[in-house]
């Protein structure tokens, strides 16, 4: 798999096309907005320029009144210009954020669209964490393009114009401001990006070592070992290097500013001189000399506004381009299918590798589930039960191999319409900051059933929504993130429970509980699981092996093979991986003298 | 330089980079005032030379004086131009100045800080604000805004001058024309930093589904198979464009206040033009005058309706952070005051009497009279359902809190005669949230002894002795291979190896109290049985807590203490607990039934 960003063109064009598509209405109200604020600013300085040839017209030969007109006219133009800039922030404000809205609406949606191998990847989850960041990027591009192209093409084109009407010569005026100012920011661009670059891991390394110091999940352990000075030590050293490295390329990025300033800086003298040159000769009123002199430093200024913003852009079309890569990524696609009752589900010499892994974590594993079976997976940590599961449940599907479910081949099928029958309790169930009612319907949001009905399941999987906080009350916000009732790590589990048994299924697994949960709820969730679950076909994995004897069939997995299937008196016959680790962990339940 | 407790506004953040690098601050405050006043003296500069042009085109002046004016504006332009480059390199200066000496005592500070600010949630998001975001940045940011202040201020007095030798009147005009704006504009930022989309619930809940439910890594798996996405996403967009809405409204309502201030202001400067414009038809002042006032009117005009209001928006949010940053140094510290005797023994006894304990700010009791002894050399087992203050203990026992009512002793003296450096040193933990250090796996192992963090010898055999030893001679650079992703060629390992990594540490120390809080939740049962039977090994020459879930430990102890809602309801060897009956004998029979053969 390779990494490839799109091209900063394919981006733009992207960031333009996407702001276009979910805002018409705004996008073109915006422009509207930009065209008529640039044409305000160019008239501002018009204006001011005719006032100044008026008045010192008004000196030599009277016509004040003129002159009075023209400040009349300056001021409603300054007024009209204020209040649109005002609106405009305003607007881009509310451009910003409503774009925000779609585009997370967008990441949302294709975040429950993808794979859910795109998670189970470290490396890929990055992607997505990086298209988060690029989230930003990409609205601020999208708008400073639209500003940047828009207003400035206008602003430069204006007084373009207005420099050739007075006199074509002032052409070169512009030209003397325009390029030495590209041109060093230019330079500035490529080159500064890359210096500020090095100081980066220096940073970051930094900052990790001030967190190992003082971050919540490092205080207490890096306090209670008195390793404070040992990382203190790490940080003051990373601190003394980043900085050792930024007054270097302070050093040399201000020696490249000042030789790239002197361009600028002659650029504009000349332009002075010239002006200067053409009012002498007389060629140039005083009016018109005021005018643009006033306006150079008015151009040089949006000059490198518009130089700087076209930089962010640029820099910004990397980060934004992570967002469209995370749009892209593929997605779950195939035939719908109507699935009545799961019968049984196959699997075929099925393998599975992870991406960016170099071993199968399943190789060659073929099995078949029949209706109504009680079946439980063990096996050690990282022996690949877990994969298995989630290959039978249709989440994964395997790199190698089939998997038919009611002897139908399902690698065409749809993943929705495969899990159309199945549900699950989680090793890390959720834990929703919502209400005690979308905590337990969210695993069926279709189903619309009454209130009766999630009681029902709540009295099944042994939750007691009597007690004095919740008082059946089904609106009860859990959690403690938005000051609902936090529930006990037991309590937790059967509200789980309650919700995998809610959703229709015909096949249902549970997988492991953690360790949150002390052993009497512990033996408590496999028996009642069991017993809500009787006529339904269920998968159970585990570590305490104790806790799935009585399962009609034991599936021990090691190093992602198939190792031994049976029930456990079968298996501990057998005497071989199954029954050591039973005994092993048997062992420490012997004692001497007890009972 | 020393942090002091006292109030810290925004001068004092001034004050102290001042006081970091005093030559730097004094550099960029001369250029600045230079820079801030050379725009007005360009104006002037301006408006001699249009005089001194007009007259030489009109044969009254000759060229020298035009040439003159030239040379001045040239090189006040030069000075524009260039003197930013050197602020910015003294502005680095003081960067880096802040980062080595300011940022340091904040960390320092906080390392120091008594361990319950850390768990409490409202001082923690303090921390969180100080530290991360916007962090400790916001010193280098108030420096610079202070000085966009200075600078600003300094630039519109140059301006004030300039029109006040013309006619003075024009200013105190101005003025009472823009205070309603600048005083509006202080509240707008107030109430916009107080309703902001962050801060509400509203963000909070929109945020909280986008994030957690619907990208977030730990509910991919149920998501999939539950597929709720667009319910939720549908919910997320109304929570979200509900706050958009609220933060709109806010700023819409501002908007137009603002605007209508705005207008005032330039209907006052229009004023000012008409009067400018009858002194020049009365011949008062020459057109140069003019075209100087005029442009400086208009400047002055922009510097407060946008420049002043902007700024004035940005130092209230830096405010702020000046706000918490005063709550931050009124947090106390440890008590290191008193010099207490250094004591360098061994734990010979650790009593527990009568001890209540309830965290601060909270109601719940979590220890209710707590009575145990501890002795050298023997294995304790800790049991109980959940909650029933079995990591509360260990924490008592560090220090990390005190005590509400009854003591603590350690061999004999209360635990508040030592310093929690001194206590720290006599226990060696695995925590049930172990930290997996991004760094190398020999330091991973050896910060568990500070003295012996070099002693190669003594981490290997650690390392060996919790079973990691050959997970690490696999690692492309073996014991110095750095472990966790922060480094570039860090190689991260699995939980497991993580928990047995975080064991190796506390294996580092001998002669020690060694508690193990769930040391094996990470592990499978192979594994777990495999430490079980190392366990003499593991505790040899040292007292060892055992806390666990899984009763099967409890073989290795001596003593079992069970805990039960706070109180300590049964203690004693295996045997004299099951003959016993009470809820130690429940908890093991249920777990022992699992592997009864019957």
């Amino acid at each position: 798999m390779k990494d490839k960003s799109l091209p900063f063109h394919k981006v733009i064009y992207r960031t333009i096309h996407y702001g276009y598509q979910k805002l018409a209405a705004y996008f073109w109200l915006y422009i509207v907005i930009c065209i008529v604020l640039v044409m305000f600013n160019f008239l501002s300085i018009k204006v001011l320029q005719n006032l100044f040839d008026t008045v010192s017209e008004a000196v030599s030969n009277g016509g004040w009144n003129q002159a009075a007109i023209m400040v009349l006219a300056l001021g409603i133009i300054l007024v009209i210009f204020r209040i649109m800039s005002g609106v405009k922030e305003y607007f881009n404000k509310l451009y910003f954020m409503t774009f925000m809205s779609r585009i997370l609406k967008d990441m949302n949606a294709k975040a429950g669209r993808l794979r859910l191998l795109e998670f189970e990847s470290l490396k890929l989850y990055d992607k997505i964490n990086m298209a988060i960041g690029g989230v930003n990027y990409a609205i601020r591009s999208s708008i400073d393009l639209i500003n940047g192209v828009i207003y400035y093409a206008i602003f430069f084109l204006c007084i373009a114009v207005y420099f050739y009407t007075i006199k074509p010569v002032l052409l070169v005026l512009g030209m003397l401001i325009f390029l030495p100012q590209l041109l060093s920011n230019y330079i500035k661009g490529s080159k500064m990006h890359k210096l500020q670059e090095r100081i980066v891991p220096y940073e970051r390394q930094s900052d990790y070592y001030r967190k190992c110091l003082v971050d919540k999940t490092y205080f207490k352990e890096t306090k209670t070992l008195g390793a404070s000075d040992y990382f203190i030590k790490c940080y003051r050293d990373k601190i003394g290097e980043a900085n050792n490295e930024r007054w270097k390329v302070v050093l040399k990025t201000s020696v490249m500013s000042c030789v790239l300033t002197s361009f600028t800086y002659l650029g504009y003298i000349a332009a002075f001189v010239l002006l200067t040159y053409y009012l002498l000769n007389g060629s140039l009123s005083v009016g018109h000399f005021a005018a643009i002199y006033y306006s150079l430093s008015k151009l040089m200024d949006t000059m490198r506004e518009m130089v700087e913003l076209f930089g962010t852009v640029y820099e910004n079309a990397s980060l934004a381009g992570k967002l469209y890569d995370f749009l892209e990524l593929p997605e779950e696609e195939g035939i719908d299918k109507k699935i009545d009752l799961i019968q049984s589900i196959r699997l075929e010499n099925v393998c599975f590798r992870y991406p960016y892994t170099d071993k199968n974590a399943l190789n060659n594993v073929s099995l078949e589930i029949e209706k109504g079976s009680h079946v439980a997976i063990v096996g050690l940590n990282g022996s690949g039960k877990t994969t298995l599961v989630k290959i039978l449940m249709g989440l994964l599907q395997p790199s190698q191999g089939k998997v038919y479910m009611n002897q139908e081949d399902v690698s065409t099928w749809n993943i929705r319409s495969y899990i159309s029958k199945i549900s699950a309790v989680f090793q890390n169930y959720g834990k929703y900051n919502l209400s005690l009612k979308e905590n337990i319907m969210l695993s069926d949001v279709n189903l619309k059933a009454d209130d009766d009905y999630i009681l029902h399941k709540m009295d099944e999987a042994g939750f007691d929504y009597q007690k004095e906080s919740i008082a059946g009350e089904l609106d009860v916000m859990l959690g403690r993130e938005f000051n609902g009732i936090d529930l006990s790590g037991g309590e937790w589990q059967r509200l789980a429970i309650a919700r995998g048994i809610y959703r229709i299924s015909d096949f249902i697994v549970l997988d492991e509980p953690t360790a949150a949960i002390d052993p009497i709820e512990e033996a408590n969730v496999y028996k009642r699981f069991e017993e809500i679950s009787k006529d339904k076909t269920v998968l159970v994995v585990t570590h305490r092996l104790g806790s799935v004897k009585t399962a009609d069939r034991i599936i021990v997995i090691n190093d992602g093979e198939i190792v031994e299937d049976g029930s456990h008196e079968e298996l501990l016959k057998q005497n071989g991986f199954y029954s050591n680790m039973y005994l092993a962990q048997a062992e420490w339940y012997k004692r001497e003298n007890t009972e | 330089m020393k942090l002091t407790k006292k109030k810290y506004g925004l001068f004092n953040m001034l004050t102290v980079c001042f006081k970091i690098s005093p030559i730097e601050c004094i550099i960029i405050l001369i250029l600045t005032i230079i820079g801030a006043l050379l725009p007005s003296l360009l104006i002037d500069l301006n408006s001699d030379f249009i005089d001194s042009a007009l007259a030489y085109a009109e044969k009254t002046g000759d060229f020298g004086q035009v040439w003159n004016n030239i040379i001045k504006i040239i090189c006040t332009l030069a000075y524009m131009h260039f003197y930013t480059i050197i602020i910015q390199m003294m502005n680095e200066r003081v960067n880096i100045g802040l980062k080595s000496r300011f940022n340091y005592l904040v960390i320092e500070r906080s390392i120091r800080l008594k361990y319950k600010y850390i768990e409490n949630s409202e001082s923690s998001d303090l921390m969180n604000r100080i530290l991360n975001y916007p962090g400790l940045t916001a010193v280098q940011n108030i420096f610079q805004h202070m000085f966009s202040g200075i600078s600003l201020i300094t630039y519109f007095m140059g301006l004030i001058l300039m029109v006040w030798h013309i006619s003075w009147w024009v200013i105190p005009l101005l003025l009472m024309s823009a205070l309603p704006l600048l005083i509006t504009s202080y509240f707008m930022s107030k109430d916009v930093y107080n309703n902001v989309r962050w801060n509400s619930e509203l963000a909070r809940k929109s945020n909280y589904i986008e994030f957690d439910m619907l990208r977030g890594r730990n509910l991919a798996a149920e998501r999939t198979l539950f597929g709720y996405t667009r319910y939720f996403n549908d919910k997320f967009e109304s929570y979200f464009m509900r706050a958009v809405k609220l933060e709109t409204n806010i700023r819409k309502k501002w908007l137009i206040i603002n605007k209508l201030l705005t207008v005032l202001i330039i209907a006052v400067c229009i004023f000012v033009t008409f009067m400018m414009l009858g002194q020049l038809r009365e011949n008062n002042i020459t057109l140069g005058m003019f075209i100087a006032i005029i442009t400086a009117v208009f400047q002055l005009e922009t510097v407060l309706t946008t420049q002043i209001p902007d700024l004035v928006s940005v130092l209230s949010e830096d405010g702020e952070y000046t706000k918490d940053f005063t709550k931050f140094m009124e947090l106390e510290e440890e008590d290191t005051s008193q010099t207490k005797e250094n004591i360098r023994e061994s734990i010979q006894t650790i009593e527990f009497k009568n001890v209540y304990f309830k965290y601060p700010g909270t109601e719940n009791m979590i220890l209710k009279g707590v009575s145990f002894k501890l002795e050298k050399g023997m294995h304790y087992a800790i049991v109980g359902r959940n909650g029933s203050g079995k990591s509360t203990l260990t924490k008592l026992l560090l220090g990390l809190y005190k005590v509400d009512q009854g003591e603590i002793l350690i061999n004999g003296r209360n635990i508040n005669a030592y310093t929690n450096g001194e206590i720290h040193s006599l226990f060696s933990i695995v925590y049930q949230d172990y930290v997996q250090y991004s760094i190398s796996a020999r330091d991973n192992i050896g910060i568990g002894n500070m003295e012996s963090l070099h002693n190669l010898k003594k981490v290997s055999e650690a390392a060996e002795l919790a079973g990691v030893k050959d997970v690490i001679d696999r690692l492309p650079r073996g014991m110095d291979t750095p472990l966790g992703k922060v480094l570039d060629e860090g190689v991260d390992i699995s939980g497991g190896q993580w928990q047995r990594i975080a064991l190796a540490r506390s294996l580092m120390k001998e002669d020690t109290v060694r508690i193990l809080d769930e040391p094996t939740s990470a592990l499978d049962p192979m594994e777990e049985s495999r430490l079980y039977k190392k366990y003499a090994e593991i505790s040899k020459n040292s007292t060892t807590v055992f806390i666990s879930h899984r009763l099967g430990s409890t073989k290795l102890a001596d003593k079992i203490f069970v805990l039960d809602h706070g109180k300590l309801i049964e203690q004693g060897n295996h045997k004299e607990l099951m003959q016993n009956g009470g809820v130690y004998r429940e908890m093991f029979n249920i777990q022992k039934e699992w592997y009864d053969e019957r």
